[in-house]
């Protein structure tokens, strides 16, 4: 075998590589957003204005559906945050459902989600799975 | 009947105890002598035996609705039918880890009767290394997550599962990952049979390669299966979400495309030895990362689940055993499973088999990364925004180095020769470009269209590149083929019916890899359509029969609606007929639902789609006001039917290459 033409794919492996992580880089900067609860997301006013990830229960009561989406208010049992949500509903959302919104974090006291998951009351957590 | 579970799995962790040592003891002896290995070949019968006894004992406490089993309470009830109720067995995590090893105990038996003829060494030390998995993993099923515990109350209605995954695709979709996931031990286990005997031959490649192939198609069909339940009754438009728990599946998928591919090479060129070695490791990796992931309770995601230390323990010691061991094995044998045919240029398949390879490794980096990041990095997160800016690019990249790689050879590529090859392909773009053009501009139009308000794609030329190079990849495959196919009837003067036939017969594994690899291409025409310009508007209506909603050029004209009452469920139902704007033909009815499940006191919505070859209506039925208004939302996703029928191609595809085959041929070229 030749030392040079492992050379040569060694230096071209390595330039793919570089090109990779500068896609990676690139793709991601400011896009990146923080996972926090609720209680977390309001200690930390540095956040404001930043893209935030942000889990809790759906309070009974504070849902309302609007043209294009829906407000609501979210509890981690210790504070709450009300979240503005704009797109599609997933079927499973409701009161009293976990879930994680995605978006802007806009004022001390809302986030304007541009995505919502409802923690899907999957067969992998029955024990969640209201049935009372 | 739980006691009797209990009972069965202490007998099937002693059995594989004894199995385990029965196979130590017999492969120390220093001479190696096959009918000493007869008798532990058939004790992993019986270990099989005792597993299926534990996975029956469940099974029939689902049957009779046996509320002693905790495990029987929390994932079923007795309402359920009894199908659902027999597939809540691999409902929880505890039920689908007995499920998992009955597989692999399963697997592991019939690979020990294929081969019990002959007991040949390498076999023998596969088979000793999946009784040490099987041991390891019964022995924490035992200890964290025992499907046989009893309910404590001892009284209990069922919970049942939830609504939305009662779907034959759902229904499915697990099992058909597990036997993905247990077929996946089995080329690491020849891998690290080889390592231990220096046994530098492709034997163990050989013997691994169907194994593997088998466990890659099943992986494929999960994941597709996951997908089309998610598009046809999740209803928020997608099949695919970035979700930890999706990519969780995507892990051992990448894993084995690099597997395969690297088994390819090492068969016919005896060289990517140290890529197969270290991707059989990396596959069987991803695959514990895999269940660590959506069973371990580290990552939040759609499928919440809880932490259990003992589970993380346990994953993390089993990673960094797997890990270790390897590096140490392959490390000290790295000299000796050098290449015998090593890169001579840089552009020949050999090389883009190597970037391949790469991409695949790279993507699985990328979701690790995006899964363990919020554990590490102070709760930062990777969107679904960021892996599709990633996986976009990479995947026509990736495209186009398949097509490229269907027409050069291995070693060095004639330059003369592969320019006249390329004449079709590049032909072929040239003729599709504009066509191709005016399309891709009228899928840029279809977001202002169908909703004046939305922003326009921000995609730029990035889908159009895709729809050129897919274009590319779709005649540089099907050239490919047809050389092959005229090489052979040139050869053996066969007529042209007899030539493809006997292409298909003897060389099903390449056969089988054109088609798979035409899929790919097709699959990423759709991917473009559907991820980059997908469409979508609301609307909302009164309740009055032949009120219209009007979306880009076609209309929907409502017919009334009907509530179903059950004991279970009220159901909501709206009737459409899908109009043509223009000429006012019907092309299609639907009937998008809300359904309110009394019992669990949620509402669902029922989607329904009209199904176009250039593209789906999706319709969903989002709120209903006190007044009765309804609003909807009507999205369309273009080209989302190629997603599908690329899929089943490149299913097809491998189910070929995997198909028994006379070994006629010396050649018996794999996929």
């Amino acid at each position: 075998m030749e030392a040079r033409s492992r050379n040569r794919l060694i230096i071209v492996t390595g330039i793919v590589l570089v090109l990779l992580a500068v896609l990676l880089w690139r793709s991601s900067t400011g896009s990146l957003s923080y996972f926090k609860t609720v209680t977390e997301l309001k200690a930390e006013k540095g956040l404001i204005g930043k893209t935030v990830k942000v889990g809790g229960e759906v309070v009974k009561g504070s849902v309302k559906r609007r043209e294009d989406g829906v407000d609501f208010t979210i509890s981690d049992k210790k504070s709450t945050i009300k979240i503005s949500y704009d797109g599609t509903i997933p079927s499973t959302f409701g009161e009293g459902i976990q879930v994680i919104a995605d978006g802007k974090y806009d004022k001390e006291d809302l986030v304007k989600a541009d995505s919502l998951v409802t923690k899907c009351p999957s067969k992998y957590k029955s024990e969640k799975i209201e049935t009372k | 009947m739980v006691y009797l579970g209990n009972v069965v799995l202490i007998a099937a962790v002693l059995a594989a105890i004894g199995v385990l040592a029965f196979f130590v003891i017999r492969l120390k002896s220093d001479y190696y002598k096959p009918d000493d290995l007869k008798a532990p070949y058939q004790s992993l019968y019986v270990l099989f035996g005792l597993i299926s006894l534990a996975t029956l004992v469940l099974l029939y406490g689902f049957i009779t609705n046996d509320y002693n089993f905790d495990y029987v309470v929390k994932n079923s009830s007795s309402d359920m039918i009894i199908w659902y109720r027999m597939s809540a067995l691999w409902a929880g995590h505890e039920g689908s880890f007995l499920f998992w090893i009955w597989l692999l105990s399963g697997f592991t038996a019939i690979l020990a009767f294929t081969r019990s003829k002959t007991c040949d060494k390498l076999t023998s030390y596969a088979l000793g290394i999946l009784s040490g998995i099987q041991l390891f993993f019964l022995a924490f099923l035992m200890i964290a997550t025992n499907p046989f515990v009893v309910n404590p109350t001892n009284f209990g209605i069922g919970e049942g599962i939830n609504p939305l995954l009662l779907h034959w695709a759902m229904i499915i979709h697990p099992p058909t990952l597990f036997i993905g996931y247990a077929g996946m031990t089995i080329p690491f286990a020849y891998a690290i049979a080889a390592l231990m005997n220096r046994d530098t031959s492709a034997e163990w490649v050989d013997r691994a390669y169907k194994w593997t192939l088998f466990a890659w198609l099943f992986l494929s069909i999960g994941i597709l299966l996951g997908s089309v339940w998610a598009y046809v009754v999740l209803g928020w438009g997608g099949y695919w979400g970035w979700d930890p728990v999706e990519n969780a599946s995507l892990l051992p998928w990448l894993g084995g495309v690099a597997l395969l591919h690297s088994f390819h090479i090492y068969r016919q060129r005896k060289s990517f030895k140290h890529w197969a070695l270290s991707m059989s490791v990396f596959s069987f990796l991803m695959v514990i990362i895999a269940a660590f992931i959506t069973r371990g309770g580290i990552i939040q995601s759609v499928h919440a689940f809880e932490r259990n230390t003992t589970v993380v323990g346990f994953f993390v010691t089993v990673i960094i055993a797997i890990i270790a061991s390897s590096i140490y094995l392959i490390s000290t044998r790295w000299q000796l499973y050098a290449s015998e045919h090593e890169f001579t240029s840089l552009f020949s398949r050999d090389i883009m088999y190597h970037f391949n390879n790469i991409f695949m490794v790279f993507g699985a980096t990328i979701i690790l990364i995006g899964a363990f990041l919020p554990l590490f990095a102070g709760g930062m997160s990777i969107g679904p925004a960021v892996y599709n800016r990633i996986a976009q690019p990479l995947g026509i990249i990736l495209l186009f180095i398949i097509s490229i790689c269907a027409l050069i050879p291995f070693g060095k590529t004639d330059m003369t020769e592969f320019a006249k090859r390329m004449a079709a392909p590049v032909g072929a773009v040239v003729l599709a470009a504009f066509p191709l053009f005016l399309y891709w501009q009228s899928l840029n139009k279809l977001i202002t269209d169908v909703n004046p308000k939305a922003s326009p794609p921000g995609a730029g030329w990035l889908g159009y590149v895709g729809l050129l190079v897919a274009a590319f990849g779709v005649v540089a495959v099907i050239e490919a083929i047809i050389l092959k196919i005229a090489t052979r009837m040139k050869a053996s003067e066969q007529g042209l019916l007899s030539a493809i036939v006997g292409y298909f017969r003897t060389q099903g594994g390449a056969a089988g890899g054109f088609i798979a690899h035409f899929g790919m291409a097709v699959i990423v025409a759709g991917l473009v359509g559907s991820t980059l310009y997908t469409a979508s508007v609301k609307k909302t209506i009164p309740d009055k029969t032949g009120e219209t909603i009007t979306v880009a050029d076609f209309q929907l004209r409502y017919k009334g609606s009907k509530s179903e009452t059950s004991a279970t469920q009220e159901k909501f139902r709206t009737s459409f007929d899908v109009l043509e704007k223009s000429s006012g033909k019907v092309i299609g009815q639907i009937a998008p639902r809300m359904v309110f499940h009394k019992d669990k006191e949620t509402t669902t919505s029922e989607v329904d789609i009209v199904y176009q070859p250039q593209r789906d209506i999706f319709v969903v039925l989002r709120a209903i006001d006190e007044k009765g208004a309804m609003n909807f939302e009507i999205k369309v996703n273009p080209l989302i039917s190629f997603v599908w029928a690329g899929s089943i191609m490149l299913v097809l595809g491998t189910i070929i290459a995997y198909w028994p085959r006379r070994k006629k041929s010396p050649q018996n070229e794999p996929g």
